[in-house]
């Protein structure tokens, strides 16, 4: 495990690949290689880019990695997929798009399937960037479907977070109210040449209006039209690009760099208890079956699930 | 609470070939399976495309669907292209229409682990792939 470590560190794919492909997995004996590599990690600028599905975010990743190739920043990409909650299985590769860079080296794009539960998703993504971290790429563009709490738990591992709107669904503001309003530093609005763009605008920016920004910076809002405009299209997301930059800035100057570091440990190690704590007891409350009988239990309403809880953390923290 | 780990695909199709209802019903197929995880790479990939894509993401299997009578090119080439990225080991697969006499040529040649003609079931492919991971 270590060994792979080794080899991602030194930029190899395939070992990299492998690594996350453990990390997906979740063998117990990755942490050994989360272990090795953890020291060297914190390098790369971690943009997440997130929205409801259809928004355009694969489409806008692709052309920022683009725009930050011709920086000459090397570009890591990881792409959230939701496992299906019905039958455990996923279907990616909804970034047919990207594969325009399969050539480019400077690139490394990767989907993970979000299996497990309960923060297994954010832990998985937390260690995958810190994979690409210590491949040495500049930009990890972390890209992740919807606004729920695990969308924002995600979130917490990026230092700059993109939030993209699409004129026509009327849910949006709702769901920035919801949460992600307090978390996006930059919002998009894409396909704002369609109708309704005008009135999105002015809805983010009124809600924009009424909030107040601690730490200095008021996200801006950035309009991005079809994409089938190729020319106009770039020339929209090289400002997007400046922005993120612009953004990275700012967290330097005003040592909040240190702040979203925080953010990112504390979200690990918060990850890292529930998978070493309470999954081990879960898993063996599942192959005993006292899971099911619980679950029979309240069915009846023989109990609640809070005696049933209680009587378990007894029996598991020996107090 | 099953175990979390899952077998990886990859299916697509290469060139020109725009045949591909078979293989996206075998995507749809493969997921709702539940131990699997489908990477569908969508029309027109070319072969550095696709091995691209498959040892980025680990793949386990990948599955190719042929139509336009180009399998002798397209899989030696797969084959040859993924040992040039260490992933000889990576298990692949041909759906489509290829001659009883290719077929044989490219399986004892090792370079595909199995052929599945259009009719083939989803099931019938599904239980194979399990059964060559788990083989493996």
């Amino acid at each position: 495990m270590e060994e792979l470590g080794r080899k991602a560190m030194a930029g190899d794919i395939r070992a990299a690949s492998r690594l996350i492909r453990n990390i997906e997995d979740d063998i117990p004996e990755t942490n050994r290689a989360i272990r090795h590599i953890f020291p060297h990690t914190g390098r790369a600028h971690v943009v997440g880019i997130t929205g409801s599905p259809g928004a355009g975010k694969s489409t806008i990743t692709d052309q920022l990695i683009y725009t930050m190739r011709q920086r000459e920043k090397t570009v890591g990409v990881l792409a959230v997929d939701p496992t299906s909650p019905f039958t455990g299985g996923a279907l990616l590769g909804d970034r047919i798009r990207m594969l325009r860079h399969a050539e480019d080296q400077g690139v490394f794009v990767r989907s993970l399937a979000t299996r497990g539960s309960m923060g297994g998703l954010s832990k998985a993504v937390g260690d995958g960037i810190h994979v690409l971290d210590v491949m040495g790429k500049d930009i990890i563009l972390v890209e992740t479907v919807g606004v729920g709490q695990q969308e924002v738990d995600i979130i917490n591992h990026a230092h700059t977070v993109l939030v993209v709107l699409v004129p026509g669904m009327g849910d949006e503001i709702q769901a920035i109210k919801a949460g992600l309003m307090e978390i996006a530093d930059i919002f998009v609005i894409n396909k704002a040449d369609r109708d309704g763009a005008r009135k999105l605008y002015k809805e983010t920016l009124n809600m924009l209006d009424s909030g107040h920004f601690p730490s200095g910076w008021r996200p801006p809002i950035m309009m991005l039209e079809s994409c089938l405009e190729p020319h106009s299209f770039a020339a929209a997301v090289e400002q997007l690009c400046d922005k993120i930059e612009e953004h990275h800035r700012h967290l330097v100057e005003n040592n909040q760099l240190q702040e979203r570091a925080t953010r990112k440990v504390i979200t690990e190690i918060n990850d890292a208890l529930r998978s070493a704590i309470l999954e081990p007891v879960l898993n063996e409350l599942a192959a005993t079956g006292e899971f099911d009988i619980m679950v029979k239990q309240l069915m009846a309403k023989e109990t609640d699930p809070y005696s049933l809880a209680e009587e378990i953390a007894k029996r598991y923290m020996n107090k | 609470m099953d175990s979390i780990a899952k077998i990886k695909v990859l299916l697509g199709k290469t060139g020109l070939d725009s045949q591909n209802k078979k293989i996206r019903a075998l995507a749809r197929g493969l997921r709702e399976v539940g131990d699997m995880e489908v990477i569908y790479t969508g029309l027109y990939r070319s072969l550095e495309e696709i091995v691209d894509e498959s040892i980025s993401n680990s793949v386990d299997v990948i599955g190719i669907s042929v139509y336009n009578g180009l399998h002798m090119t397209v899989f030696p080439e797969l084959k040859q292209r993924l040992a040039q990225r260490a992933g000889e080991k990576i298990i692949v697969f041909a759906e489509g229409f290829i001659p009883p006499q290719d077929q044989k040529v490219l399986v004892e040649a090792g370079t595909l682990a199995r052929v599945f003609s259009p009719s083939a079931s989803t099931e019938s492919i599904i239980e194979w792939i399990q059964e060559a991971v788990n083989l493996e």
